[in-house]
């Protein structure tokens, strides 16, 4: 007989410092054959356990410590780990997993979010299939009665730390099972899964009771004994206690529950009369469906395939979840929201027929079997995004609809990173908080911290602290910090879902989460949706309200004119502000090389500039192949009709996928399995056994070992991140849309975009640069003119001519009118107050009045003084504050509300063009007076600066000095070190190359400066130009 | 009245580089910790010009010079020294008022006699210079004029005659901000004036109406209108007595009469300022220009003079003096504020009082240190878990054990260890050596301890019980890995020892009694 090991993990949120994963390896190392999890009042860890206990052959036993209120006791917060009033419940069966699901719900719900408790009453009414013990003697009466509700199955916990106090525990622990007349069951009370992980439970216990580790006493445990322990090491623990040790192998023997039993159903919609069956509903929806997509006629293999994929729905018995999803859909559109379906999802006809996605995979070649496979038997992810606005809406409308005991969002485990894990350890270690904060941006710039950047940081590179502040922040990175929400996650059931898993309340207002992150619902093939919000959608959205409220076409995504030439050559000489996916600095650089010329282009170019593409070297060869330098050549015709499409490269994971089928013998499932395994976080470790199996299958089927071996070189890149087709089809559509709208609406375009602020790559003042150069007039703020959102003013919103220059786009089309919002300090409430004062009884004549008349608090006028929005109604911005701060009391009714004091006039001293620009800056983020480089002109001509502009006539290997603001700044992953920034001036974006050396070299220009002037060769591939830094510095600027 | 006014920039800094010449012309800072950020409050002229400012973070400043000092800024020092200075001042003027940190204010009133104002505030910085400061001085009639003639000008010397406001007009906007404070001078700003000259330019009814009365302050002060009077830094004022007698005393009985009188006087200025004493010293003057002296620390502060007679009658008992006594003096060397007490029913302040005599008396018998109290230490490490504090009479008794109480449950301490001979030992012993002592040890083979050697002595190991594991602070230069025993040796009894997980070594910890 053995011992039973019980532990908590990392996942109760820095109370333990196990990995659950580690502690499952620790606990097949010490031979034993179960392992009991038992976080605090949750069930946090024990999924990824259970996933590692079946790799290891560790029976993991799901249970949870629960904490005991009532008798005056009060709900404890969650840092308050060491509550002494608890009971550890164990899952026997199937129902006492249940019972342990909806005892948590219970606990956690009733308290607002990080605390918990449950009365004895609660625990003893859901007692079967449950085992209990209290893991440290508590007082006889606060536990009788829950003993007596576990006839046989309560426990009294005999605990030996090599502590003080350890045989008065034990004596009481005695005494308590004798007079319950309850047996002892010996335990460690483990936190860590080595000793060795000591330091790190230290530190997760300092942060967790937020006190530096050094004033943490004793609320560090003495020793480091809290570990996992074999039975031999248990025996030779409790030498008078052998029946203690042995009856863990007692209560394990009788835990037989597994995770791998729960049943998961999803939610049945109600079906319409004469309606008996939810296949049945969704043939009728589809049929209907395909009339709306193909009005002409449905094509033959669109109804095959179609076919194909109702009757694997039928056989996988999802039906229900694709009339869910239909049906949220149905409400966005009901509602005006936007919404398009992403990711695998667009693999699927009936996706497409419902409109849950927007791409019809046949006519785009889809693979299916990438959404939905009858041998991997897991559910569809159905991704939708929503306009990012207005998807709290549809949340609300899945919770109200389901019910809160059936609809939970998916949590999201926060993890220490890098930058968090220093900050929480050096202010544990007792670093100072300026310390902390420059060792994490030393530790956030890479991987490969020294004494020298250490030294550059401005942080002591051999001070005790630092050095062990670096190594402890290296071991908690990767542990669970706090449970968020998952950004768009729902999990929807038939049945109640509180005994299926553990919820608790959101930090958010409305909203209850469950205690599991995706991951772990997917590993229990427990379905999610994800309802997501994009800001891009916002944009669409708003660009199409603009144009139909100002006079233009009433269009949507579907009646955008598709193939447009202009919107492609456009894209190809990188004019991509703002565009949805190709607006980033490595997009517009692969844009005039890659040169999309039709939608297909468009979908390779957004899945071409991704990690895995660029690991897997797939980049170069297939620009080399569509410039013609290479040739294309295909091993077998069978992987001609899968490759043409890429030129021969496989950049996207259905054509592993296919290829994997193809050329190695694959089944659907098999390549899948494949198409996982390359996507997993762990992709080194499982791959080897794929790799042998894809080259032998090639070689067995003719193929070239060479070219087999190099093709699966080429997935090994996806393990990088990589897209799935269906994915990028679904984002190039919005890609294509917003560049429409950005080459014939460049107004309303930018006008949505400034709205729909934060979003994209580019600050406001990049945005609306780029729209003045497409010629669109772009007006001040003015309090008698703006609302809070932009405007359009003047010219119908008609299209752009399609012959115009890129200069004329936005010629003699509207104006537009920059929104209030954009003024910092001015609170939107205000806002309305003017807007409302201004819509009943007209222009303001003068500032007392729109004063009077708004009754916006003073702080708020000087605002939109400094801001420039008063000069409709005063001369200059100082003018303007002075006839403010004449103004009677403003903030309270009073005999003198708003009146001028005083009236004399004064000459004030007038600002320069400097310090107008600078104020600009500060208070709506962008002038429109002069870009401040413009300013520094004079200063870059003497130093032989060239524009922008200028640089891009510029000669291969020309030394050439370039000086600008810096408006990105970007050091990917996958560049080896090297450093991009985007330098804007006057005349347009000039992109600067830096080595890693130089970067430490210029560290401090780099990352603390926002002017600065550059100097290096300049390079120059087709049309796209780089400057190589060879050396960098600060721009001085001098306000007049 | 003529005032002047004494800038010595950057003085936090003078006076360090003056107690540190290594500090010579290297970048030095001083830093203040403001919300847990070690922040610049003063920069020396080599930080500065490597682009040190105040108001950075040490950290930001550590990086771009790499080599940089960093000190702690004490404000309460620096004003002690202004202080000290204005003190040292007053060989010239009859008053001086500090303005922390780098100003003194000093009363230019006897500057006629030292042959006029520009002449005496030469003097004046000579004298500053002989203490060690550089600084610069204004003489006026108008304290904001003065003082902002000082801050923001480079003359070494500089006197303004009555109502020199237009001398102000080229001054920056900035010369307000101490008078004002931020929030008064933003709003200037924001109009875009940026010199005091422009500020007095403007209407005054105008400025009155949107302003107010800081606007109104703004203007005055900027024309050099400036009404505040100056008022001069009181002495810090000893607390002493001193009494000649009438004829030399050889015994204690005339000298108390006099001790009495002393003592009654103190204790009189102390309870007016509601001040008690601390410490104090009781100065003897004997014939042949011999002393002696006895100091009193007080078990609790006091200004009861019965109470401090008393236990100076008996200090004085036990003191042998060869002379007879001539004069005496009490000097209050350190008291602090006496808010009262308030008695409760069963109070006995008499038998405090009794006590308090025993207490004083074995502190000044057995020297400061020998007697303090125990406050205990929230750590795992024995030798740490307590502190000295200083021994304290307190009005009511602890109500709470703090930690120990919550962290222990009530029944453990009563619960007795049933079994052998050690394990019939409480966990913790009753005295704790002031650090571990290494305790030669011998082992059987396997590893068993047999005997320990302690005062040179083999002793038998008789009983062992353990081990307790103690181990942490591996965050510290000194971290520890302890094995804990309860161990009864022969012919010594039980003793707490440990053996160090480092070296194997055993070490006594402590005695059970």
């Amino acid at each position: 007989m053995g011992g039973l090991e019980l532990t908590h993990t990392n996942h109760g949120f820095l109370t333990g410092a196990a990995e659950p994963e580690v502690a499952v390896a620790r606990a097949a190392e010490l031979g034993h054959s179960a392992l009991a999890v038992i976080d605090d009042d949750g069930l946090y860890g024990v999924i990824k356990a259970h996933l590692a206990g079946k790799e290891r052959h560790v029976r993991v036993i799901t249970g949870s410590t629960m904490t005991l209120i009532g008798d005056g006791a009060l709900p404890v917060p969650e840092r308050a780990a060491d509550h002494p009033h608890r009971v550890i419940l164990f899952a026997e069966t199937a129902t006492g997993y249940a019972n342990l699901c909806e005892l948590i719900c219970k606990s956690r719900l009733a308290h607002p979010k990080g605390e918990a408790g449950l009365d004895w009453q609660s625990i003893a009414e859901r007692s079967e299939g449950l085992s209990a013990m209290v893991p440290y003697p508590d007082e006889a009466s606060r536990v009788a009665k829950l003993a007596e509700a576990f006839p046989q199955r309560f426990y009294v916990g005999a605990i030996r730390a090599f502590c003080a106090g350890d045989e008065d525990r034990l004596h009481r622990a005695r005494s308590l099972a004798n007079e319950l007349n309850v047996p002892l069951l010996a335990h460690t009370d483990a936190h860590t899964a080595t000793r060795s992980q000591q330091p790190l439970q230290d530190v997760v216990t300092a942060i967790r009771h937020r006190t530096l580790i050094a004033a943490a006493g004793r609320k560090l445990f003495p020793n480091a004994e809290r570990t996992l322990k074999s039975t031999a090491e248990l025996l030779q623990l409790f030498p008078d206690l052998p029946e203690a040790v042995h009856r863990g192998a007692e209560l394990s023997a009788r835990c037989v529950f597994s995770l791998d039993e729960l049943k998961y159903e999803f939610s049945r919609e109600e079906l319409p009369q004469g309606i008996d069956h939810p296949q049945q509903y969704l043939k009728l929806l589809v049929e209907q469906g395909l009339v709306f997509r193909y009005p002409r006629g449905i094509p033959d293999d669109v109804r095959r395939q179609i076919h194909r994929e109702l009757e694997l729905i039928e056989k996988l018995d999802f039906p229900g979840y694709f009339l869910a999803l239909w049906d949220i859909v149905r409400f966005a559109r009901e509602k005006g929201i936007l919404c398009q379906g992403r990711g695998s999802a667009a693999n699927s006809a009936v996706c497409y027929a419902l409109q849950i996605t927007s791409i019809d995979p046949v006519r785009m070649g889809l693979l299916f079997e990438r959404f939905l496979s009858q041998e991997r038997r897991e559910p569809p992810d159905i991704d939708v995004d929503f306009e990012h606005a207005r998807r709290e809406e549809v949340i609300q409308y899945v919770y109200g609809k389901h019910g809160r005991h059936r609809a939970a969002m998916v949590s999201e485990i926060i993890s220490y990173r890098g930058r968090s894990a220093v900050r929480d350890v050096g202010k544990a270690l007792g670093l100072s908080l300026d310390q902390v904060d420059r060792l994490a941006k030393a530790l956030d710039l890479g991987d490969e911290v020294g004494p020298f950047q250490l030294r550059n940081a401005g942080v002591n590179p051999s001070d005790l602290k630092v050095r062990q502040t670096v190594a402890m922040s290296q071991q908690l990175a990767g542990a669970p910090r706090h449970l968020s929400i998952h950004v768009g996650g729902f999990v929807i059931t038939h049945s109640r879902l509180t005994a299926l898993v553990p919820l608790e309340n959101g930090r958010m207002k409305d909203r209850t989460v469950c205690q599991w992150d995706k991951d772990d619902l997917s590993a229990l093939n427990i379905l999610k949706v994800d309802l997501l919000g994009l800001g891009m959608l916002n944009v669409v959205a708003r660009c199409f309200n603009f144009v139909r409220s100002h006079g233009g076409q009433a269009l949507t995504m579907a009646t955008v004119p598709p193939e447009d030439d202009q919107v492609y050559e456009m894209l190809c000489e990188a004019d991509a502000i703002g565009v949805f996916q190709v607006e980033s600095r490595a997009q517009m650089n692969m844009l005039p090389r890659l040169k999309p010329r039709c939608f297909y282009d468009l979908v390779i170019e957004i899945a071409i500039i991704r990690p895995g593409p660029i690991v897997g070297e797939m980049v170069h060869p297939f620009l080399r192949r569509r410039d013609g330098t290479e040739a294309v050549t295909y091993p077998s015709e069978d992987v001609r009709e899968i490759l043409q499409r890429t030129l021969g490269v496989p950049l996207f994971q259905e054509q592993a996928m296919k290829l994997a089928m193809v050329m190695a013998g694959f089944s659907p499932g098999d390549a899948d399995g494949l198409r996982r395994a390359l996507s997993n976080k762990r992709a080194e470790m499982l791959l080897p056994q794929y790799r042998e199996r894809f080259i032998e299958g090639c070689v067995s089927r003719g193929y070239d070992r060479v070219f087999a071996t190099k093709c699966f070189k080429q997935f090994d890149g996806f393990a990088h991140y990589g897209f799935p087709e269906s994915h990028s089809a679904s984002f190039a559509l919005i890609a294509y849309v917003s560049s429409w709208q950005k080459r014939y609406h460049p107004a309303a375009f930018c006008a949505a975009l400034l709205d729909s602020q934060p979003m994209g790559f580019y600050a406001v003042h990049t945005l609306v640069d780029d729209a003045r150069r497409h010629g669109v007039e772009v007006r001040p703020v003015d309090a008698n003119a703006s609302d809070w959102n932009c405007t359009l003013e003047g010219p119908p919103a008609l299209e752009a001519p399609a012959d115009a220059p890129p200069a004329q786009w936005g010629k003699n089309g509207p104006v537009l009118r920059l929104g209030m919002q954009l003024v910092r300090g001015l609170r939107e409430d205000s806002c309305r107050r003017v807007m409302e004062a201004r819509s009943r009884g007209g222009a303001f004549s003068s500032i007392g009045e729109l004063a009077r008349r708004s009754r916006i608090p003073r702080y708020e006028l000087t605002r939109l003084a400094l801001a420039g929005a008063l000069g409709s109604l005063s001369n200059s911005r100082r003018e303007a504050l002075w006839e403010i701060h004449a103004l009677g009391p403003l903030e309270e009714d009073d005999l003198f509300f708003g009146l001028p004091m005083d009236t004399q006039d004064v000459p004030l001293p007038k600002m320069g063009s400097r310090e107008r620009v600078s104020t600009d800056y500060e208070t709506i983020g962008l002038s429109l007076e002069y870009h401040p480089v413009q300013l520094l002109r004079p200063q870059l001509d003497k130093e032989g600066a060239l524009t922008a502009a200028r640089l891009q006539q510029g000669k291969n290997g020309q030394w050439v000095k370039v000086g600008g603001l810096v408006i990105v700044r970007q050091r990917p992953p996958t560049a080896k070190g090297f450093t991009f920034l985007s330098v804007e001036d006057e005349t347009g974006i000039a992109n600067f190359v830096i080595t890693p050396q130089l970067f430490d070299q210029f560290r401090r220009e780099l990352t603390g400066t926002a002017l600065v002037l550059g100097e290096g060769r300049l390079e120059r591939q087709g049309k796209v130009v780089n400057l190589k830094i060879e050396h960098i510095r600060r721009l001085q600027v001098d306000l007049d | 009245m003529r005032l002047g006014y004494l800038h010595f920039p950057r003085l936090p800094v003078q006076r360090r580089v003056r107690e540190t010449p290594s500090l010579t012309g290297r970048p030095v800072v001083l830093w203040a910790d403001e919300r847990g950020v070690q922040r610049v409050a003063f920069a020396s002229s080599a930080a500065l010009k490597a682009g040190v400012r105040p108001g950075q973070s040490v950290a930001a400043a550590g990086a771009l010079v790499p080599d940089l000092h960093r000190l702690p800024y004490f404000p309460a020092e620096e004003a002690q020294a202004l202080a000290s200075l204005g003190e040292a001042l007053m060989v010239l003027t009859p008053g001086f008022q500090i303005d922390p940190p780098e100003g003194v204010w000093v009363d230019a009133s006897a500057a006629p006699l030292k042959g006029g104002e520009a002449p005496w505030l030469h003097a004046v910085l000579a004298l500053c210079l002989q203490q060690g400061w550089v600084g610069r001085g204004v003489i006026g009639s108008e304290r904001f004029t003065v003082q902002a003639l000082a801050r923001f000008t480079t003359d070494a010397v500089s006197v303004v005659p009555a109502r020199g406001g237009s001398r102000l007009s080229a001054l920056p906007l900035q010369a307000l901000t101490r008078a004002l404070g931020p929030g008064g001078v933003e709003p200037l700003a924001g109009l875009g004036l940026t010199t005091l000259g422009e500020v007095a330019a403007l209407p005054a009814g105008a400025v009155s109406a949107r302003f107010g009365h800081e606007g109104t302050m703004a203007a005055q002060l900027a024309r050099g209108a400036d009404d505040s009077i100056f008022t001069p830094d009181e002495l810090p004022e000893v607390l002493h007595e001193a009494i000649a007698l009438d004829w030399p005393a050889e015994a204690l009985e005339p000298l108390l009469f006099a001790l009495k009188t002393a003592v009654d006087r103190l204790c009189g200025r102390m309870q007016g300022r509601k001040l008690a004493a601390v410490r104090l010293t009781v100065r003897l003057d004997l014939e042949r220009v011999e002393t002696a002296e006895v100091s009193l620390i007080l078990a609790r502060p006091s200004a009861q003079s019965k109470l401090l007679v008393e236990l100076i009658r008996h200090r004085l008992t036990d003191l042998t003096v060869r002379r007879p006594i001539c004069a005496l003096a009490v000097t209050i060397d350190e008291a602090c504020s006496d808010d009262g007490r308030q008695l409760n029913l069963g109070d006995a302040p008499n038998g405090e009082a009794a006590l308090e005599v025993v207490l004083s008396r074995l502190q000044s018998a057995l020297g400061e240190d020998a007697l303090f109290g125990v406050e205990l230490v929230d750590t795992h490490r024995p030798e740490a878990a307590w502190k000295e504090k200083r021994f304290a009479l307190s009005s009511a008794p602890e109500r709470s054990l703090g930690w120990w109480e919550s962290a222990m449950p009530k029944a453990e301490a009563v619960v007795p260890v049933k079994g052998r001979e050690a394990e019939q030992l409480l966990e913790r012993p009753a005295r704790l050596l002031r650090a571990p002592a290494p305790l030669p040890a011998e082992l059987t083979p396997e590893g068993a301890l047999v005997s320990l050697s302690l005062l040179g002595r083999k002793r038998r190991v008789t009983a062992m019980f353990g081990p307790e594991r103690l181990a942490g602070e591996w965050w510290t230069e000194h971290p520890y890995a302890r094995d804990y025993y309860r161990v009864v040796l022969e012919g010594v009894g039980p003793l707490w020892v440990f053996r160090d997980g480092r070296d194997g070594r055993f070490y006594a910890q402590g005695v059970f009694d």
